[in-house]
Protein backbone atom coordinates (compact mmCIF):
# COMPACT_ATOMS: atom_id res chain seq x y z
CA UNK A 1 0.00 0.00 0.00
CA UNK A 2 3.00 2.28 0.23
CA UNK A 3 3.50 2.41 -3.52
CA UNK A 4 2.66 5.67 -5.24
CA UNK A 5 -0.28 5.48 -7.56
CA UNK A 6 -1.01 7.36 -10.71
CA UNK A 7 -4.59 8.21 -11.40
CA UNK A 8 -5.26 9.11 -15.01
CA UNK A 9 -6.45 12.67 -15.19
CA UNK A 10 -6.93 13.09 -11.46
CA UNK A 11 -4.64 15.75 -10.10
CA UNK A 12 -4.63 14.92 -6.43
CA UNK A 13 -1.81 15.52 -4.02
CA UNK A 14 -1.92 12.11 -2.41
CA UNK A 15 0.94 10.97 -0.18
CA UNK A 16 0.52 7.37 0.89
CA UNK A 17 3.71 7.02 2.96
CA UNK A 18 2.67 10.14 4.87
CA UNK A 19 -0.89 8.87 5.19
CA UNK A 20 0.46 5.63 6.60
CA UNK A 21 2.51 7.51 9.19
CA UNK A 22 -0.43 9.70 9.99
CA UNK A 23 -2.62 6.71 10.75
CA UNK A 24 0.06 5.23 12.98
CA UNK A 25 0.38 8.54 14.82
CA UNK A 26 -3.39 8.74 15.07
CA UNK A 27 -3.63 5.33 16.72
CA UNK A 28 -0.75 6.20 19.05
CA UNK A 29 -2.59 9.42 19.89
CA UNK A 30 -5.73 7.46 20.76
CA UNK A 31 -3.76 5.30 23.14
CA UNK A 32 -2.17 8.34 24.75
CA UNK A 33 -5.59 9.95 25.05
CA UNK A 34 -6.97 6.81 26.67
CA UNK A 35 -4.07 6.69 29.12
CA UNK A 36 -4.62 10.35 29.98
CA UNK A 37 -8.30 9.65 30.62
CA UNK A 38 -7.46 6.68 32.84
CA UNK A 39 -4.90 8.80 34.70
CA UNK A 40 -7.57 11.47 35.07
CA UNK A 41 -10.00 8.93 36.51
CA UNK A 42 -7.36 7.70 38.92
CA UNK A 43 -6.83 11.27 40.05
CA UNK A 44 -3.52 12.26 38.52
CA UNK A 45 -5.06 15.58 37.53
CA UNK A 46 -6.76 16.12 40.83
CA UNK A 47 -9.76 14.73 42.69
CA UNK A 48 -9.25 10.96 42.81
CA UNK A 49 -7.61 8.18 44.82
CA UNK A 50 -4.14 9.07 43.49
CA UNK A 51 -4.60 12.63 44.60
CA UNK A 52 -5.97 12.21 48.11
CA UNK A 53 -3.48 12.16 50.95
CA UNK A 54 -3.94 12.08 54.71
CA UNK A 55 -0.65 12.22 56.60
CA UNK A 56 -0.62 12.07 60.39
CA UNK A 57 1.79 13.56 62.85
CA UNK A 58 1.03 13.04 66.53
CA UNK A 59 -2.47 14.37 67.24
CA UNK A 60 -2.53 16.20 63.94
CA UNK A 61 -4.13 14.73 60.85
CA UNK A 62 -4.12 16.51 57.54
CA UNK A 63 -6.32 15.78 54.54
CA UNK A 64 -5.29 17.38 51.29
CA UNK A 65 -5.03 16.80 47.54
CA UNK A 66 -1.65 16.18 45.98
CA UNK A 67 -2.86 17.48 42.65
CA UNK A 68 -4.96 20.58 42.37
CA UNK A 69 -5.80 22.95 39.56
CA UNK A 70 -5.15 26.61 39.05
CA UNK A 71 -7.99 28.70 40.46
CA UNK A 72 -10.20 25.68 41.15
CA UNK A 73 -11.75 25.51 44.64
CA UNK A 74 -9.84 23.18 46.88
CA UNK A 75 -10.17 22.01 50.46
CA UNK A 76 -7.55 21.37 53.12
CA UNK A 77 -8.81 19.73 56.30
CA UNK A 78 -6.94 19.63 59.59
CA UNK A 79 -8.14 17.31 62.30
CA UNK A 80 -6.82 17.50 65.85
CA UNK A 81 -7.38 14.73 68.37
CA UNK A 82 -9.41 15.72 71.44
CA UNK A 83 -7.69 16.71 74.65
CA UNK A 84 -4.47 17.98 73.11
CA UNK A 85 -5.04 21.62 73.19
CA UNK A 86 -6.88 22.41 76.37
CA UNK A 87 -9.43 25.13 75.91
CA UNK A 88 -7.78 26.99 73.09
CA UNK A 89 -6.61 25.26 69.97
CA UNK A 90 -3.79 27.14 68.28
CA UNK A 91 -3.31 26.08 64.71
CA UNK A 92 -0.96 27.77 62.30
CA UNK A 93 -0.45 27.69 58.55
CA UNK A 94 2.72 28.79 56.87
CA UNK A 95 2.37 32.24 55.30
CA UNK A 96 4.17 31.59 52.04
CA UNK A 97 1.63 28.85 51.35
CA UNK A 98 -1.32 31.15 51.94
CA UNK A 99 0.17 33.67 49.53
CA UNK A 100 -0.11 31.12 46.70
CA UNK A 101 -3.39 29.62 47.82
CA UNK A 102 -5.96 32.34 48.28
CA UNK A 103 -7.91 31.58 51.43
CA UNK A 104 -11.65 31.82 50.81
CA UNK A 105 -13.03 30.67 54.12
CA UNK A 106 -12.18 28.78 57.28
CA UNK A 107 -14.87 26.55 58.77
CA UNK A 108 -15.38 26.93 61.69
CA UNK A 109 -14.31 30.57 61.73
CA UNK A 110 -11.37 31.10 64.11
CA UNK A 111 -12.04 33.19 67.20
CA UNK A 112 -8.80 35.00 66.69
CA UNK A 113 -6.20 35.35 63.97
CA UNK A 114 -2.67 36.40 64.70
CA UNK A 115 0.03 37.34 62.29
CA UNK A 116 3.47 35.91 63.02
CA UNK A 117 6.53 36.63 60.88
CA UNK A 118 6.42 33.39 58.90
CA UNK A 119 2.98 32.02 59.61
CA UNK A 120 -0.58 32.84 60.49
CA UNK A 121 -1.96 31.57 63.76
CA UNK A 122 -5.63 30.69 64.17
CA UNK A 123 -7.17 30.27 67.59
CA UNK A 124 -10.29 28.21 68.22
CA UNK A 125 -12.17 27.86 71.50
CA UNK A 126 -12.65 24.13 72.01
CA UNK A 127 -15.26 22.68 74.35
CA UNK A 128 -13.64 20.14 76.66
CA UNK A 129 -14.79 16.58 76.10
CA UNK A 130 -15.68 17.13 72.46
CA UNK A 131 -14.60 14.79 69.69
CA UNK A 132 -11.73 15.65 67.39
CA UNK A 133 -11.77 19.18 66.10
CA UNK A 134 -11.91 19.52 62.35
CA UNK A 135 -10.97 22.73 60.65
CA UNK A 136 -11.55 23.15 56.93
CA UNK A 137 -9.64 25.64 54.83
CA UNK A 138 -11.31 26.50 51.54
CA UNK A 139 -8.63 27.59 49.13
CA UNK A 140 -8.12 28.68 45.54
CA UNK A 141 -4.62 28.18 44.11
CA UNK A 142 -3.31 31.37 42.55
CA UNK A 143 -0.07 30.04 41.09
CA UNK A 144 0.75 26.95 39.04
CA UNK A 145 3.56 24.53 39.77
CA UNK A 146 4.81 22.57 42.72
CA UNK A 147 4.12 24.20 46.07
CA UNK A 148 4.78 23.10 49.61
CA UNK A 149 3.02 24.09 52.79
CA UNK A 150 3.25 23.55 56.51
CA UNK A 151 0.54 23.23 59.10
CA UNK A 152 1.16 22.82 62.80
CA UNK A 153 0.02 23.17 66.36
CA UNK A 154 1.59 26.09 68.20
CA UNK A 155 4.48 24.60 70.17
CA UNK A 156 3.63 21.11 68.93
CA UNK A 157 3.61 18.87 65.90
CA UNK A 158 4.04 20.03 62.33
CA UNK A 159 3.00 18.46 59.03
CA UNK A 160 4.74 19.44 55.82
CA UNK A 161 2.99 18.64 52.57
CA UNK A 162 3.50 19.19 48.89
CA UNK A 163 0.92 19.98 46.24
CA UNK A 164 1.15 20.28 42.50
CA UNK A 165 -1.00 22.93 40.90
CA UNK A 166 -1.90 22.25 37.25
CA UNK A 167 -2.16 25.39 35.13
CA UNK B 1 0.98 38.02 29.09
CA UNK B 2 -0.97 35.27 30.76
CA UNK B 3 -3.86 35.55 28.32
CA UNK B 4 -1.61 35.26 25.26
CA UNK B 5 0.31 32.24 26.55
CA UNK B 6 -2.88 30.53 27.67
CA UNK B 7 -4.52 31.12 24.31
CA UNK B 8 -1.48 29.81 22.44
CA UNK B 9 -1.48 26.69 24.64
CA UNK B 10 -5.17 26.11 24.01
CA UNK B 11 -4.72 26.63 20.25
CA UNK B 12 -1.89 24.11 20.04
CA UNK B 13 -3.72 21.67 22.33
CA UNK B 14 -6.88 21.78 20.23
CA UNK B 15 -4.86 21.41 17.04
CA UNK B 16 -3.24 18.24 18.39
CA UNK B 17 -6.49 16.78 19.72
CA UNK B 18 -8.41 17.30 16.50
CA UNK B 19 -5.49 16.07 14.42
CA UNK B 20 -5.40 12.87 16.47
CA UNK B 21 -9.16 12.44 16.29
CA UNK B 22 -8.76 12.20 12.52
CA UNK B 23 -10.17 14.25 9.68
CA UNK B 24 -13.45 12.41 9.58
CA UNK B 25 -14.31 13.54 13.12
CA UNK B 26 -15.69 16.93 12.22
CA UNK B 27 -16.07 16.57 8.45
CA UNK B 28 -19.77 16.58 7.49
CA UNK B 29 -21.23 17.57 10.84
CA UNK B 30 -24.08 15.49 12.15
CA UNK B 31 -26.48 17.04 14.62
CA UNK B 32 -24.63 15.50 17.50
CA UNK B 33 -21.23 16.64 16.18
CA UNK B 34 -22.65 20.13 16.17
CA UNK B 35 -23.77 19.88 19.79
CA UNK B 36 -20.37 18.45 20.69
CA UNK B 37 -18.69 21.39 19.01
CA UNK B 38 -20.75 23.81 21.06
CA UNK B 39 -19.82 22.07 24.31
CA UNK B 40 -16.14 22.01 23.33
CA UNK B 41 -16.38 25.73 22.60
CA UNK B 42 -17.95 26.38 25.97
CA UNK B 43 -15.31 24.34 27.84
CA UNK B 44 -12.52 26.14 25.98
CA UNK B 45 -13.99 29.55 26.60
CA UNK B 46 -13.87 29.10 30.36
CA UNK B 47 -10.20 28.16 30.26
CA UNK B 48 -9.37 31.06 27.95
CA UNK B 49 -11.15 33.82 29.78
CA UNK B 50 -11.13 32.52 33.35
CA UNK B 51 -12.69 35.15 35.54
CA UNK B 52 -11.22 38.07 33.67
CA UNK B 53 -14.14 39.52 31.76
CA UNK B 54 -12.41 42.65 30.56
CA UNK B 55 -12.57 43.81 26.97
CA UNK B 56 -8.76 43.99 26.95
CA UNK B 57 -8.52 40.31 27.80
CA UNK B 58 -11.10 39.38 25.17
CA UNK B 59 -9.24 41.28 22.47
CA UNK B 60 -5.89 39.85 23.50
CA UNK B 61 -7.34 36.35 23.21
CA UNK B 62 -8.95 37.07 19.85
CA UNK B 63 -5.81 38.73 18.52
CA UNK B 64 -3.70 35.76 19.61
CA UNK B 65 -6.07 33.28 17.94
CA UNK B 66 -6.30 35.20 14.68
CA UNK B 67 -2.55 35.89 14.75
CA UNK B 68 -1.74 32.20 15.19
CA UNK B 69 -4.12 31.33 12.40
CA UNK B 70 -2.45 33.79 10.03
CA UNK B 71 1.02 32.66 11.11
CA UNK B 72 0.14 29.02 10.50
CA UNK B 73 -1.33 29.75 7.07
CA UNK B 74 1.89 31.57 6.13
CA UNK B 75 3.98 28.66 7.38
CA UNK B 76 1.82 26.23 5.44
CA UNK B 77 2.36 28.23 2.28
CA UNK B 78 6.12 28.04 2.70
CA UNK B 79 6.58 24.45 3.77
CA UNK B 80 4.84 21.53 2.14
CA UNK B 81 5.93 19.26 4.97
CA UNK B 82 4.34 21.40 7.65
CA UNK B 83 1.21 21.79 5.58
CA UNK B 84 0.85 18.02 5.48
CA UNK B 85 1.56 17.81 9.19
CA UNK B 86 -1.12 20.34 10.06
CA UNK B 87 -3.73 19.68 7.38
CA UNK B 88 -3.06 16.06 6.40
CA UNK B 89 -3.28 14.88 2.78
CA UNK B 90 -6.18 13.91 0.50
CA UNK B 91 -6.76 10.23 -0.13
CA UNK B 92 -8.38 8.43 -3.04
CA UNK B 93 -10.84 5.98 -1.52
CA UNK B 94 -12.62 4.72 -4.63
CA UNK B 95 -11.29 4.07 -8.11
CA UNK B 96 -13.36 3.11 -11.14
CA UNK B 97 -16.36 2.07 -9.11
CA UNK B 98 -14.17 -0.12 -6.94
CA UNK B 99 -13.96 0.95 -3.26
CA UNK B 100 -10.44 0.75 -1.78
CA UNK B 101 -11.56 -1.18 1.25
CA UNK B 102 -8.47 -1.17 3.42
CA UNK B 103 -8.00 2.58 3.23
CA UNK B 104 -11.65 3.24 3.78
CA UNK B 105 -11.56 1.22 6.97
CA UNK B 106 -8.52 3.00 8.27
CA UNK B 107 -9.93 6.39 7.38
CA UNK B 108 -13.30 5.40 8.89
CA UNK B 109 -15.36 5.90 5.75
CA UNK B 110 -17.83 3.37 4.42
CA UNK B 111 -19.61 2.87 1.11
CA UNK B 112 -22.72 4.50 2.51
CA UNK B 113 -20.80 7.73 3.09
CA UNK B 114 -19.51 7.70 -0.48
CA UNK B 115 -22.94 6.95 -1.92
CA UNK B 116 -24.56 9.67 0.16
CA UNK B 117 -22.04 12.21 -1.08
CA UNK B 118 -22.42 10.94 -4.66
CA UNK B 119 -26.18 11.44 -4.50
CA UNK B 120 -25.83 14.82 -2.88
CA UNK B 121 -23.16 16.24 -5.19
CA UNK B 122 -23.71 14.50 -8.52
CA UNK B 123 -27.07 12.78 -8.41
CA UNK B 124 -25.29 9.43 -8.85
CA UNK B 125 -27.21 6.22 -8.16
CA UNK B 126 -24.58 3.48 -7.92
CA UNK B 127 -20.92 3.07 -6.96
CA UNK B 128 -19.98 1.88 -10.45
CA UNK B 129 -20.93 5.26 -11.86
CA UNK B 130 -18.16 6.88 -9.85
CA UNK B 131 -14.69 7.28 -11.31
CA UNK B 132 -12.98 8.57 -8.19
CA UNK B 133 -14.01 9.39 -4.67
CA UNK B 134 -11.52 11.42 -2.67
CA UNK B 135 -11.40 11.97 1.07
CA UNK B 136 -10.29 15.57 1.28
CA UNK B 137 -8.16 17.14 4.00
CA UNK B 138 -11.18 18.83 5.56
CA UNK B 139 -12.81 15.43 6.11
CA UNK B 140 -15.34 15.82 3.31
CA UNK B 141 -15.70 13.40 0.39
CA UNK B 142 -15.63 14.61 -3.20
CA UNK B 143 -16.91 12.60 -6.14
CA UNK B 144 -15.78 12.49 -9.76
CA UNK B 145 -18.38 10.72 -11.93
CA UNK B 146 -17.62 8.55 -14.93
CA UNK B 147 -18.44 10.14 -18.24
Amino acid sequence: MTKEENFSGLQVDQDLPFQEKEWTAERAGWIIGLLLLLAGLAGLFGGGPLSRAAPRQGPLRLEYSRFVRYRAPEVLTVQVDPGVSGETLQLWVDRAYLEDFELQQIVPAPDQTRLLPDRILYEFQAQPGDGPLRVTFQLRPQAAGSRSGRVGLEGGDTVTFRQFVYP
Amino acid sequence: MDAILKTAAVYVGLLIIFRIAGKRSLGDLTTFDFVLLLIIGEATQQALLGDDFSVTNAFLVILTLVGLDVAISIIKGRSKRLEKLIDSVPLVILEDGRPLKERMDRARVDEGDILAKARELQGIERLDQIKYAVLETNGGITIIPKN
